[in-house]
């Protein structure tokens, strides 16, 4: 079963987020901010990871740099989750090296679609080395 | 001074324009005209006089007339050599030459010319102000002159003794009235500069104010402008929060409910859903038309080909639950023609213009066009969204890219609609720079188009795939 590392601060969102996935089948844990994000994908290496943009003192992007740049952990696929249609935050999610981005409110099923893409493309990746 | 302008102006003639040019040599050199235009009527007075009673002195009484009416030639001399200190110092000098000759000539120490010396440092402060180098050569120049006349006393024998003593009296007198006229008028005329550089500083303390006034006004509006920004993101967050837990709750309830047993809930949830959405939609167009008002809204122009662009936005409606078996036609004319625009606006305008089209003309499919027009003798692309449904009545067209206006409330029931589509599309429009139009076509089912002005496609270049 793959697991799916959540980073969101709110609480509604994780909620929401962590019952619809893990009815879909993923094993779901959370992080309630980017230190915690970073601490948490180090600990567990999961399949994917979530990252809510929006996060407090230290932001989505940064948590991502800080995760790409652990050896050990940049092959893991990251989707930015943003509340702005923003062509500056697609702009930006690519540079600091997101395999996607999305949009809140989530349409689960655009989002679903989306896990499960870069979840089998990695499967693949590891397979094939 | 009432006449000061016409003074001014014949005065002025006279001045050299360096001296014009700055305020305190520019007061000076007035002065110094008005001295010399007026001090030899007032100084003629006396020879006159003297002539009068006295007509065995015409000799010595020429020279002090030539001396005195002498100071008429100055104003003329400094016109024409612009040498306006070295002119001050000589006028002085001329001055002090006429009052010792005068006294020599009548009464020595005790000589109604005496007063006169008066006028000498009166006139050297106003003609050359008060400087360290100016008081020191008056000093030298009255001390000489005078030390001239003592020592024609000492070695001389006595003064020359033209007049009687009763008739000096009558010259100390005029002597001393036409001294103390001609100093009053110095000092009327000086007082007048005061008060007109007394007025002109109010002016500049004035405007000075008003500077400050409109630096201060000018950062406070930025002030408000950055308080605007921080509270359209903060409130935009703020209410998408709970949007999404309405949205996002009611779907996981939707999902965990068997119609079959429960038709009722479902029902429920579904309209808790759509209303969620509903708000979300109203809340996104608000704060949407907030961001362009205060001129915060990003756009991001880039050559983009239309056709793929409108197919996907008619691929999605197509899969959606909207439609409800209704159709979308793309027609495409476009010939792969590529339009600046900022893609995700043009997308929102496309999907709020055929959510318009969904909800006013019930039925018949939904036509998009894209095509070529002539516009003000440019080429520019149009894509046109054509219902069926019973279209706009003409007399609400004026009204229809205003805010908050809708076609009438009783349609704005029926449909759903909070008259904030249009305005919105319209602006966002505006910021790519393209136009949105509307054609009524009453009955026959509304025409709204988007004109986009289009460059040359061959030389634009597509950006890079990310």
């Amino acid at each position: 079963m793959a697991r799916i590392l959540l980073v969101e601060d709110n609480e509604l969102n994780r909620d929401m987020l962590t019952r619809r996935l893990q009815r879909s089948g993923y094993e779901v844990a959370c992080a309630h901010d980017g230190p915690q994000g970073v601490a948490m994908a180090d600990a567990l290496t999961p399949d994917l990871i979530l990252m809510d943009v929006a996060l407090g003192e230290m932001d989505g992007w940064e948590a991502t740099l800080l995760i790409k740049a652990r050896p050990r952990l940049a092959a893991i696929p990251i989707i930015a989750l943003t509340a702005h249609a923003l062509e500056s935050d697609r702009r930006r999610s690519v540079e600091v090296g997101c395999s996607d981005f999305d949009t809140k409110p989530v349409d689960f099923g655009r989002l679903l679609a989306k896990v499960e893409r870069h979840l089998s493309a990695n499967l693949t990746l590891a397979a094939a080395s | 001074m009432s006449d000061g302008g016409v003074f001014n102006k014949i005065s002025d003639w006279f001045i050299p324009d360096d001296l014009l040019a700055e305020r305190e040599m520019r007061t000076r050199a007035r002065m110094f005209l008005v001295s010399h235009m007026f001090g030899p009527i007032l100084g003629n007075v006396i020879p006159l006089y003297l002539f009068w009673i006295d007509r065995k002195s015409a000799g010595t009484l020429a020279v002090l007339a030539a001396s005195i009416t002498g100071f008429w030639i100055f104003p003329f001399l400094l016109k024409f050599t612009g040498r306006y200190t070295l002119l001050s110092f000589i006028s002085i000098q001329n001055l002090l030459f006429a009052i010792i000759w005068g006294c020599y000539n009548y009464g020595g120490l005790s000589s109604p010319f005496l007063p006169w010396l008066v006028t000498v440092p009166l006139l050297a402060f106003f003609y050359l102000g008060a400087s360290v180098s100016t008081c020191v050569t008056i000093l030298l120049q009255i001390s000489i002159s005078l030390g001239i006349f003592v020592g024609l006393y000492a070695f001389g024998g006595s003064f020359p003794h033209n007049v009687e003593l009763a008739d000096m009296q009558v010259i100390g007198v005029i002597s001393t009235i036409s001294a103390s006229i001609y100093v009053s008028m110095m000092a009327l005329f000086y007082a007048g500069i005061l008060k007109s550089q007394t007025e002109f500083e109010v002016e500049v303390r004035r405007h000075m104010e008003t500077a400050e006034q409109l630096r201060e006004a000018a950062s406070q509006a930025e002030r408000a402008g950055a308080a605007k920004s921080e509270f359209l993101a903060k409130m935009s967050h703020e209410l998408r929060t709970p949007l999404n837990a309405v949205i996002g709750y009611s779907q996981i309830l939707l999902e965990d409910t068997d119609p079959a047993q429960s038709p009722q809930d479902v029902d429920d949830l579904n309209r808790i859903h759509a209303a969620g959405h509903h708000l979300l939609g109203l809340v996104n167009a608000i704060l949407d038309l907030s961001k362009i008002e205060a001129g915060k809204m990003e756009v991001y122009i880039e050559p983009t080909p239309l056709a793929p662009l409108v197919q996907r936005v008619a691929e999605r409606w197509r899969t959606g639950d909207r439609l409800n078996a209704r159709e979308i036609v793309v027609r495409d004319e476009s010939a792969d023609r590529l339009a600046q625009i900022d893609v995700m606006k043009l997308e929102q305008v496309l999907d709020a213009l055929i959510d318009n089209a969904v909800r006013y003309a019930p039925d018949g499919p939904i036509e998009i066009s894209i095509s070529q027009v002539a516009r003000a003798g440019a080429d520019a692309t149009r894509i046109c969204i054509a219902d069926h449904g019973p279209g706009i009545a003409p007399e609400l067209m004026p009204t229809l890219f205003e805010t908050f206006s809708d076609l009438d409330d009783h349609s704005a029931s029926k449909y759903g609609g909070a008259g904030l589509g249009l305005p919105l599309c319209s602006r966002l429009c505006e910021l790519m720079g393209a136009t949105l139009g509307v054609r009524p076509h009453e009955g026959r089912g509304a025409r709204v188009f988007i004109d986009l002005s289009c460059e040359a496609s061959a030389d634009m270049a597509l950006p890079q795939a990310a």
